[in-house]
This record gives C-alpha cells, sequence and structure tokens, in this order.
C-alpha cells in the first residue's frame, strides 16, 4: 500500500544507491523540508553571530545613532529605541552573545554531565548511589531557583569562579569580540551549564547501565585495563551518539534560558545587547505595549524564535535520519525534564 | 511493585532533605540578605545585625535549620517545638510576618488551575494534530501541523505573553479582570470571570506542551501503527477509522501521558514569567520574589513542596507507565 | 507628605495622585466607560477608586515597615503635615500648633476629638492623646528600622526606652513636650513624615500581639479593610473622623501589580482610576490630550549619582575627579533619559527651590568641557585614560539606572576612560558592594528627601543620617558646616551655611558626582478630583493626605 511504501521511505532498510553523492543529499533534503528550514535558520544566525562586526551599521552599544524611537526605516531596518540605538545592529550582536551562551553552556553541560553519567552508570554500587541521590535532588529544584542561587554564589564579585576567570584565564572582564560584560556571559554560561549537566547526567546514566552489560567491557575489565581507561576507551564512543543529540537539544533551551532569566531581570545587566535582556528590559516593554514603540521588542523576539525553531527543526530531522524509530519527538521527552 | 514504590517513597526523605538543606546552606552564604533588602540605602551595620537576630539569621546553620524543620526546639527549654514537621512551613521575613501557610493557601489554587487549564489546552491542542499527521505523514497537512507545533515551542512563552497584553489592551480594549480588581476570582464564585483571567495565561503556557503532545503522539502512533495487529486490522478491510481511533489511538496515548506527568512538575516553577505578566499571584512568582529578597524560610519551603510534587508526579509517571504497559516490569 | 517621592531600595511610591487617563493611544479603542468631566461638579461625599501600584506592601505598620508608607498615611493621624515648596507646617492634623519657646524645646497643643477609627476591635474610641504621643515617640523612636536614629538620640541621649519614655513630657492630656539636647533642625521636618504616626497607648502596648502589619488600629481618615500586601489592600472610610463630612471617597482599592507595562496598560484600558505606573512625558501629553483624562507633574526629587571610593587610586586624585565630573554629558542625560525636562543639579537637588544653589551658577560650573579634562587628565599622569568598574544596583521596577549609567559611561569615552557597567542583584549590592564600601564607582540614587539635611549628610564623615560613610571621604570643615546648619533655626542663617557647604562641596568634585534631576508624572481619570494637583503647590489650608479627594461616580 501507498502508505506503507511512504513510512519506508527513509527505513535504512532501503537499498543503497549508486547516485552521486550531491543527488543523494538532494533527496535528503527534499526529504526533509524543515529540516532544511532549520538549517537555513540556524546558517544565518551563525552568519550573523561570526560576521556581526561587519554586518551591523552602528556599534549595538552606541546612544543616538539616529532619532530616538524612529520607526522601521531605510537607515534603521528595525529601528531605534529610546536611547537612539539601533534595534537591527543590537539584534545582529544578540547573535553572537546567543551562539555563545549556547555553545559555552552545552560544552560545558555535556562535558561535566557525560563525566558523571559515566562515572555514575559505570561504576554502580555506592558511587552511583550517592551521585543518583544527588542529581535527583538539584533536578527537583525548580529551575529558577537552581540557576540564580548558582549566579548569585559563583557570580559574586568575590568568588572563587570570577577571580579564577579573571586572574588565570586570558577571558577579559570588560568587552572582548565586542561583546560586551564578557565575564558575565561566561559565568551564566556556567550556571545554565550546570542545570544541563545534571539532566544530562541522568539520561547518560541511563545509557550507561546498558551499556554495562557489554562484552567489550567484560572483557576488557579482564584484561586488566584500568576503569579510566574503560570508560574513555569503551563507555564514552557509545555514548557519544547520545551525547550529541543531547547537546542539539539543550542548545536552543539554553538560549532560552538566558532569555527568560534576563527577561525577569535577574540574568544579564540591563543594556547588553542580549535578546532576552531587551525583550524584557522594562523600558522596551512599556514602550512596547503602552506606547506603540512594538520593534524594539519584536525583532529580538523573532530572532530569538527563529534561532529556537531552527535547531528544533534540525534536531527533528537529524534524529528523523540517524533512527527513524526516533521519528518526531521521543527524544524531545527527556529534553523537556530540564526546560521552562 | 509494592515494594518498589514504598522503596521510591522512602527515598523522597533523603531527597527532600538534601534539597532543603541545599538551599538552607546556599542562601546563607550568598551575599545579601533579607535584612539588607528591608533597610536599603538607611543600612549599617547595627541595623543589619539587629534585624538579622530578629529573623534568626545569627544562628548556626543547623540550629536555624533545624528550628525550621522542627527538630530543634525554638526557645531555650527544649518545649517548643514548631517546624515543617508539626506542620508549620515559617514565616516570611519580609512580609510582616506572614506565614507561608496562609500565602500558599491563596497562590496553589491559582497555579493548581493555571496548570489544569494548560494541560488541558495542551491536549486539545495537541493531540489531534499529532494524530493527524500520524495518518497521513508526507503530506502537507502533516508539514503544517509539524511546523507550527515545532514554531510553539520555539517562541518562547514569555513573549506571546506580552503580545497577548500589548494586542489585548491596545487594539481590542481588553485585559484579563484581574487586572482591575488585583485578585484572581475564583472558579466557584463567578466562572466567567475566573475563565477570563486564567484563558490566555493557560493559552500560552499550553503551547509548548502541546507541541511536545503532538510530537510524541504522531510519533508513537507511527509506531504503533507499524505494528503487525495494526496490520492486520487493516488488511481484514476495517475502516481507517476504526482502525485508527480504537486499536492505535489509545495504546499510543501511553507516552504520551507519561509526558504530561513531566511536564506538570515543570510547569510549576516554569509558570513565572506568565505570571509575573498576567499579574497573576502564583507560586512561581512567589517563589520568585522570595528569591531576589532572600526570604530564607519561604524559598526553604517553597522548594520543599517543590521538589515533593515534582518527586510524587515521577512516581506517578513511571508508576502509570508500568501499569498501562503490561510488559514493563519494576523489581 | 503629599508630594514626595520615597525612593528608597528601589520602592516608588508615588502620593498625592492627581491622576487622569487619557485614551487614544496606538489605534483602537480601549476599554471601560470614559466620562468627560463635568465641569459645574461640587466636591461630595460617596464613591469608591481603584489605585494602580507598582511595588507589594511588605507591611502597614508605619513604625516598622517602610513600603506602604502612604497607606499608612490614611490610616493613621500625625502630628501635622508638611507643605514641601514652601517648606512649613501645617496644623491641619493632631496639633493644632507648635510652641517653640527655645529652639530646643517643643511644646505641641493637641486638638480633642481624635479618635481611633470603630473597626470593630478592642481599641475602638480610644483617644489619641499626649500619652498617646509619648508612646508612640517611644515606639517609632526606637525602632530598629528606623531611618534616621539622630533624633530620637538627641532628646534623650540614647536610644534606650527607658531613657526616652521620661525624656518626652504630657503636662496634661492635650498638651505634649520634649526637650533637645541640641537645636536640631531637621526634626521639624522628621515628625511630618509618615512614619511618625501617633497610634493610641493601647495599641503601643499591645503591639507585639496585634500584627499591625496586617492591621491597622488608627485615627486616620481611613481604615484598613483588606490587606494582601502583593495583591490587593482596600481602605474604606473612617466615618468617625475628626473632620466632619470628610473623607469624601467611601472606599479606595489599591490594586498591586508589579509588571510596569502591565500596569501601564491597565490604567489605559481604564481597569484602574488613578494610574500607578511610572510613565514618562510622552505618556503626559498623551493623557492630557484625551478629555477623559487628567495628567500633572512635579518636580522628581529623584536623584542618581556617581559615588566614587576616594580611598583609592585614582580617585583620590582631586584633578581625575574633576576631569571626570566635567566631561560628563549632563545635557543628554536630561535628553534621553528625561524628555527634555530637567535641570542640573548641585550638592541639593533642585526641587528645593529654597536651598539649592541658583541655576545659573550650576550650569556654568557643571558645563561639559572635554578640553579641560583631557588637561586635567594628563596633569594627573594619565594621558591615556584608565579602566574602571561601575557598580550598579538591579532595582525591580525601575530602567533609569540603566540608562543614565550608560549615558555617563559614554560620555566618558571621550576622555579616553573605559568603564564597564557591573549590575549587581540588590540583595548583594546592599550587604557586599554598598555597605562595605567595596567599590571604585558606583551608581545609585540617593534616598530623596526634601530636607536639606538630608542630602548633605552624604558628605558626612559619619555618612547618611549618622548610619554609613560608604566612601570613605572626610572634610572636618564640611562637616563642621553640616553639623552647624543642622542646628540653625534661623532660615537666612541657614541658608548662608548651606550654601557655604554646597560651594565647597562644589569645589572637591567628589566624593558623590550630581547629575540632574526630572520630573515626575503621574495621571488619573479626569472625573477624579484630588484635594490639590501635584503640580501645585501644597495650598496652607489643606487637609491630610487623601481626605479631600473626591470622584464625580457616586
Amino acid at each position: 500500500m501507498a502508505k506503507e511504501a511512504a513510512l519506508e521511505l527513509d527505513s535504512p532498510l532501503a537499498p543503497p544507491s549508486d547516485a552521486p553523492r550531491w543527488l543523494k543529499m538532494l533527496r535528503l533534503a527534499r526529504a526533509h523540508p524543515l529540516g532544511v528550514l532549520g538549517l537555513f535558520c540556524i546558517l544565518l544566525i551563525t552568519f550573523s553571530a561570526i560576521f556581526a562586526d561587519v554586518i551591523v551599521p552602528y556599534d549595538p552599544e552606541a546612544l543616538q545613532t539616529g532619532a530616538i524611537k524612529e520607526a522601521p526605516s531605510l537607515d534603521h531596518p528595525f529601528g531605534t529605541d529610546r536611547l537612539g540605538s539601533d534595534v537591527f545592529s543590537r539584534t545582529i550582536f544578540g547573535a553572537r552573545i546567543a551562539m555563545l551562551i549556547g555553545v559555552v553552556s552545552v560544552v560545558v553541560g555535556m562535558a561535566l554531565g557525560s563525566a558523571v553519567g559515566i562515572a555514575s552508570g559505570y561504576f554502580g554500587g555506592f558511587v552511583d548511589s550517592v551521585l543518583q541521590r544527588l542529581v535527583d535532588s538539584l533536578l527537583a529544584f525548580p529551575a529558577i531557583v537552581l540557576l540564580l542561587a548558582i549566579i548569585a554564589v559563583i557570580g559574586n564579585d568575590d568568588s572563587a569562579v570570577r577571580s579564577f576567570l579573571n586572574d588565570s584565564t586570558p577571558l577579559p572582564s570588560g568587552k572582548w569580540l565586542g561583546i560586551p560584560n564578557f565575564l558575565d556571559i561566561i559565568i551564566i554560561s556556567l550556571a545554565i551549564g550546570f542545570a544541563i549537566a545534571v539532566a544530562a547526567a541522568r539520561v547518560i546514566r541511563g545509557a550507561v547501565l546498558s551499556l554495562k552489560e557489554n562484552v567489550y567491557i567484560e572483557a576488557a575489565q579482564a584484561m586488566g585495563a584500568s576503569d579510566l581507561r574503560i570508560m574513555v576507551r569503551h563507555v564514552l564512543p557509545n555514548v557519544a551518539g547520545l551525547i550529541v543529540v543531547l547537546g542539539t537539544i539543550f542548545l536552543p533551551i539554553a538560549i532560552l534560558a538566558e532569555a527568560a532569566i534576563s527577561f525577569l531581570g535577574v540574568g544579564l545587566p540591563a543594556g547588553t545587547p542580549s535578546w532576552g535582556s531587551d525583550m524584557g528590559n522594562l523600558s522596551n516593554r512599556d514602550d512596547a505595549i503602552g506606547r506603540g514603540i512594538w520593534w524594539v521588542v519584536f525583532f529580538p523576539g523573532l530572532a530569538l524564535s527563529l534561532v529556537v525553531l531552527g535547531f528544533n527543526l534540525l534536531g527533528d530531522s537529524f534524529r528523523d535520519i540517524s533512527d527513524p524509530r526516533l521519528r518526531g519527538g521521543g527524544g524531545s521527552g527527556s529534553a523537556s525534564r530540564t526546560g521552562f | 511493585m509494592r515494594s518498589y514504590i514504598i522503596r521510591r517513597l522512602l527515598l523522597l526523605i533523603p531527597i527532600m532533605l538534601l534539597v532543603s538543606f541545599m538551599t538552607h546552606a546556599t542562601f546563607r552564604i550568598i551575599p545579601g540578605s533579607a535584612a539588607h533588602l528591608i533597610c536599603g540605602i538607611g543600612c549599617t551595620d547595627e541595623v543589619v545585625e539587629d534585624l538579622e537576630a530578629q529573623f534568626g539569621l545569627d544562628e548556626s546553620f543547623f540550629r536555624q535549620y533545624g528550628e525550621w524543620l522542627g527538630v530543634w526546639p525554638d526557645d531555650d527549654e527544649g518545649n517548643k517545638f514548631s517546624g515543617v514537621l508539626q506542620g508549620d512551613f515559617g514565616e516570611s521575613f519580609l512580609n510582616s510576618g506572614q506565614s507561608v501557610t496562609d500565602r500558599l493557601s491563596r497562590t496553589l489554587p491559582v497555579t493548581a488551575e493555571l496548570m489544569l487549564l494548560s494541560l488541558i489546552f495542551a491536549v486539545v491542542l495537541g493531540i489531534p494534530p499529532g494524530v493527524l499527521s500520524a495518518i497521513r505523514p508526507g503530506s502537507l497537512a502533516d508539514l503544517i501541523a509539524r511546523l507550527t507545533s515545532v514554531a510553539w515551542l520555539s517562541v518562547p512563552n514569555f513573549y506571546l505573553a506580552i503580545l497577548v497584553i500589548a494586542f489585548g489592551s491596545n487594539w481590542f480594549g481588553w485585559l484579563p479582570p484581574n487586572f482591575g480588581t488585583g485578585k484572581a476570582v475564583g472558579f466557584f464564585e463567578n466562572p466567567i470571570q475566573n475563565l477570563e483571567t486564567f484563558f490566555f495565561p493557560s493559552l500560552v503556557l499550553s503551547l509548548g506542551i502541546a507541541a511536545v503532545i503532538m510530537r510524541l503522539t504522531r510519533s508513537s502512533m507511527l509506531e504503533v501503527m507499524r505494528n503487525d495487529y495494526v496490520r492486520t486490522a487493516w488488511s481484514k478491510g476495517l475502516r481507517e477509522r476504526t482502525v485508527v481511533w480504537r486499536h492505535a489511538l489509545k495504546n499510543a496515548m501511553i507516552p504520551v501521558l507519561t509526558i504530561i506527568g513531566v511536564q506538570v512538575g515543570l510547569l510549576i516553577g516554569g509558570s513565572v514569567l506568565i505570571e509575573s505578566v498576567f499579574a497573576l499571584n502564583g507560586m512561581g512568582n512567589y517563589l520568585l520574589v522570595s528569591v531576589i529578597g532572600r526570604d530564607l524560610l519561604v524559598v526553604q519551603s517553597l522548594v520543599l513542596i517543590f521538589a515533593f510534587v515534582f518527586v510524587v508526579i515521577n512516581l506517578v509517571v513511571d508508576i502509570s507507565y508500568a501499569w498501562l504497559d503490561p510488559r514493563i516490569r519494576y523489581g | 507628605m503629599s508630594r514626595r517621592a520615597l525612593l528608597g531600595a528601589g520602592a516608588t511610591t508615588a502620593l498625592g495622585g492627581a491622576a487622569a487617563l487619557a485614551v487614544g493611544c496606538s489605534g483602537g479603542t480601549s476599554g471601560g466607560p470614559r466620562f468627560t468631566p463635568n465641569p459645574n461638579a461640587t466636591p461630595g461625599p460617596g464613591g469608591s477608586i481603584t489605585w494602580g501600584r507598582p511595588v507589594s506592601v511588605g507591611g502597614v505598620d508605619p513604625h516598622v515597615d517602610l513600603t506602604g508608607l502612604d497607606i499608612d498615611a490614611l490610616l493613621y493621624s500625625y502630628l501635622y503635615s508638611w507643605a514641601p515648596g514652601a517648606e512649613v507646617t501645617i496644623f491641619n492634623n493632631l496639633a493644632t500648633s507648635l510652641e517653640m519657646p527655645e529652639v530646643t524645646n517643643f511644646i505641641f497643643t493637641l486638638r480633642d476629638g481624635v479618635r481611633n477609627a470603630p473597626v470593630g476591635g478592642e481599641f475602638d474610641g480610644e483617644d489619641i492623646d499626649s500619652e498617646a504621643c509619648k508612646e508612640s515617640f517611644v515606639r517609632r523612636g526606637t525602632s530598629i528600622t528606623a531611618v534616621d536614629k539622630r533624633f530620637p538620640q538627641k532628646i534623650a541621649g540614647s536610644r534606650d526606652p527607658a531613657m526616652l519614655r521620661p525624656a518626652l513630657q504630657t503636662p496634661d492630656k492635650f498638651t505634649f513636650s520634649f526637650n533637645m539636647a541640641e537645636p536640631f533642625v531637621p526634626a521639624v521636618r522628621e515628625m511630618a513624615n509618615a512614619t511618625w504616626a501617633m497610634m493610641s497607648p493601647g495599641v503601643t502596648e499591645n503591639a507585639p500581639t496585634l500584627q499591625l502589619g496586617r492591621n491597622a488600629f488608627g485615627s486616620g481618615p481611613f481604615t484598613l479593610e483588606e490587606f494582601v500586601g502583593n495583591e490587593r489592600i482596600v481602605v474604606k472610610r473612617n466615618p468617625d473622623y475628626f473632620i466632619p463630612g470628610r473623607p469624601y471617597l467611601d472606599q479606595i482599592t489599591y490594586v498591586i501589580i508589579t509588571d510596569n507595562s502591565s500596569l501601564l496598560a491597565a490604567f489605559k484600558n481604564g481597569q484602574h482610576d488613578v494610574s500607578g505606573a511610572i510613565l514618562v512625558k510622552e505618556d503626559f501629553d498623551e493623557f492630557n490630550a484625551d478629555p477623559s483624562l487628567a495628567a500633572a507633574t512635579a518636580p522628581s526629587l529623584f536623584y542618581p549619582v556617581v559615588h566614587m571610593n576616594v580611598r583609592r587610586d585614582p580617585y583620590d586624585d582631586i584633578r581625575v575627579r574633576e576631569a571626570l565630573n566635567i566631561s560628563i554629558n549632563r545635557d543628554l542625560i536630561i535628553e534621553l533619559a528625561q524628555s527634555g525636562e530637567g535641570q542640573f543639579g548641585g550638592p541639593i537637588q533642585w526641587p528645593q527651590k529654597q536651598w539649592a544653589l541658583p541655576r545659573a551658577r550650576l550650569e556654568s560650573f557643571y558645563k561639559r568641557d572635554v578640553a579641560k579634562a583631557k588637561q586635567l587628565m594628563d596633569a594627573a599622569g594619565r594621558p591615556d585614560g584608565f579602566k574602571a568598574l561601575l557598580k550598579t544596583p538591579r532595582l525591580p521596577g525601575v530602567n533609569f539606572i540603566n540608562d543614565i549609567a550608560r549615558i555617563i559611561v559614554d560620555s566618558w569615552k571621550d576622555i579616553n576612560v573605559d568603564v564597564q557597567i557591573d549590575e549587581v542583584e540588590l540583595g548583594a549590592y546592599i550587604g557586599s558592594v554598598l555597605l562595605p564600601g567595596n567599590f571604585d564607582m558606583t551608581f545609585f540614587p540617593n534616598l530623596p528627601y526634601d530636607e536639606p539635611d538630608r542630602p548633605l549628610s552624604f558628605y558626612h564623615s559619619l555618612g547618611v543620617t549618622g548610619s554609613g560613610n560608604w566612601t570613605g571621604y572626610t572634610n572636618p570643615t564640611l562637616d563642621k558646616l553640616i553639623d552647624a546648619q543642622a542646628a540653625e533655626f534661623d532660615f537666612e542663617a541657614r541658608k548662608a551655611i548651606i550654601t557655604e557647604a554646597q560651594e565647597l562641596i562644589l569645589g572637591e568634585h567628589g566624593p558623590q558626582l550630581t547629575t540632574t534631576g526630572g520630573f515626575q508624572y503621574s495621571a488619573r481619570k479626569a472625573v477624579v478630583h484630588p484635594g490639590f494637583s501635584i503640580d501645585e503647590d501644597t495650598p496652607l489650608d489643606s487637609n491630610p493626605v487623601g481626605v479631600d479627594i473626591w470622584t464625580e461616580l457616586t
């Protein structure tokens, strides 16, 4: 039946084609139009993030680049805000900040989460018990509290983390790559990364538990390989796919998380050209809701939605392609355990 | 199964203790206390000390935690115990000693209604497109359904909330009634006004979950429809509708139900943004304000409650999963 | 009392509301009926109004809680009221007169007939007499959260209730008096503010069990009907109020919405009769263009200043301070952050017209001069400028701090001073930045107060009202001047001292760099009539706050 055939279309059981690579890619693209759309969104944002310096007509933090609260026009395609900053420039720079936060959070989170998850799953017993209790407790915290508490602890002026970052790493506390408040951004990424790690640990532990019965592991242990070696050489490669998948799920969540806490006013300092800050900024919101200056909130929000949309669409398609059984949202189940 | 349930329930205790103690320790360490916020710019060390003594913040971690929990006596003779174990969740530092239970009695119904309505909307908005998408894969309808569901998932809900307020007040001359009265009227008092108050916040909150439900419905239906017995039913010539509704849907709902359970747990703390924009006094807002205000005992109590709800819901979800799918057995 | 905008730790309380809502904003209708006021309407009893409010009220105990003072003023009686513009006392409340045979001797004559309102409690009808004043003074004077600790100290030399009580005298039921150890001019203003509520002795005695944060047993024009501090507060007319026929209103409902844009939307939508939102000039213009709304404006005492830690390098060098001071682009702050309406502020802000330095003086002193600033930086050995961190508190509900900070930082770029703004959460800010003096530069709003002693005390070695010097600045000459003005009751003499102090401060270019002050705006439906508008001076024959508000809709 036609329906059955449709179901089997992308099954890995379909006979391999001898078509040239580009034709295969094209077919893949046609079969997953949403994935292509997603990829396009992401490329657009990434391009903006990387080439922000070149693209932006004005310094995103500059005041009085034109008339204040000016509607979108040729000079200012996204209009200006109450201080005369160009919304287009701020939105493009917001992409850079968003991608930075997303990438750093996910890298930190997946690294820490994998380490804990693998160790927990591999060693089992007491270690597992303790780590799991800890992870469960942290997961039971409402996300807001967890993030706020972490930011308050590590973001404090005298905190060990901040001093370490300031003194021992080349990361500057001021502007870097045109991004203001660079250190604050890193700190927030660390906090979000920590929250991600907690969720990831649980998922990865589950995967490792099922792997443990694997013959390789027993053999390696019999041969006297050290635990560390086994974990790195045998366990890690097997969960690598899961780690990547989780990473793609968490990236948009990390970006949304920063936007949410900045919206609440407890994230990045006001005035930073991040999407969340601009959307949450009280004056911007007053202007948008009460005085008809809709563009100061609309465009950052649109950009944020595009990024998250892009990652979700792309991630969905990836999963469709790589494992048809997961088609359509099974993976999102675990992601929802963490988000807002 | 019973021993599994008992074991999980027993685990609640160390988790809740750990959670509340970590909260206590964290908030004692981080800079700034409720005392600082009360005296503000007029603070001096002396005033701060006096206030902190009043709040018990000058006691050791363990003593203050113990008093809150109800295992350490409040007075010096060792007679009066009043803490969580006795049903007293403590008092606010910032709101003239308002008891947590008192404010909870006001915020809990708001949050509960918000959750309930969000879930209803999510199910109503999520399942039909998911089913449609599954029975017509690859079609335009499928594409649209999947795109819109991901779109809902991607647009931040606080953004939608602002849009609702902006459009409502500027274009339609309408805002929820609680903006004018300051309180969200109960459902049984005035159902119409109540629904007017909760309709949009719940809708906005529900969209993300609806998207997840839609995708999950779609995938599990696809899964189920592939099963042999479904094909057998097809080959027997049963009408498509019978096949879909009677066999596939019922079985496909299993993972969907579990997802609903998980989402509820998240919603509680995650509704902060919506509550703030829609001026609803729910538990999310209560928690946020208390965290910013360093209202220690309140934060501890709320975190304890949230942890409890979260763990219990997870347990219920896991159990119902096992109950619904006989293949799963917990030892 | 009626015009003061209290800006404590981020709380903005707009008093004396005259508010009119104008509809007709960006396209479209708005909800709620629109009433054009009737020019022939006269004040009369009845009606109830809804008043929006941006800040939660922690409690309504005037002696202890600082977030609900405007409401406390409706619930309790006070010795007298204060007219901010003229800076005189108005004896429209408990006291009929104040005699000061000497500047350290205060003798109040009280009026007969001020009693606790009938709320169905055991303190109904209790007299507010001299005994009440004494007990209230003790309670308020020794309260932990009392902002100015010096005042009760100067009465008894101590804040111990046991010592304070005997120093307060009640020669008869309607005479209350006390002596101060030294003359202290700010005392007069102090006793008019909303924390000095007079409670009956029964109430003060039982205070520990009465939970006065949530209940009120007062004698003011209104009684507390419902209190949900973070949602809504309802006050009802006191039928037994000592002014016959007043208050006019039957009820005021305060609706608390912490999100300013939602608050503004509710007002524009007609759901609030008096706006609680923080408004800007655009709103003022828009609302006034609508006949069913009325908006008013008054000078704002809100003033954020840059504080420099003069113990740290390079702020101990006066040339650097001057360079920073004169390169701030104050005109731009007025233009962008104050909608073009504002004036330069000196050590005492311009709305305090009797004491502030003349406008011309300030405009010429603070005239932006980048060239001179650069010269100063060169002379100080910093031709290439330096980097610095400006710490600001994250205040809920207002954004002006950050906007103004950005304008200032932007203007310093011209002299190569590269400043990063570090926003710190409020609790952490007070605890670990401000109090320990842990900052190079910080930017936050000083507590506004329309008594000149307060803004001057920021420059005193002992700090604000005797409570702490964060910047490390000490100047014995200035200290003497500030102490002297606090003891000088003669207006001309005091003014001379204050002017001298201000000139001294100007020359120091620190430790505070003052910026500019703008206006506050309020709005209401035109059918709601306040006793007088915030853009008028308080009439000297007005009644206490809230008493004369009336509405055409009864």
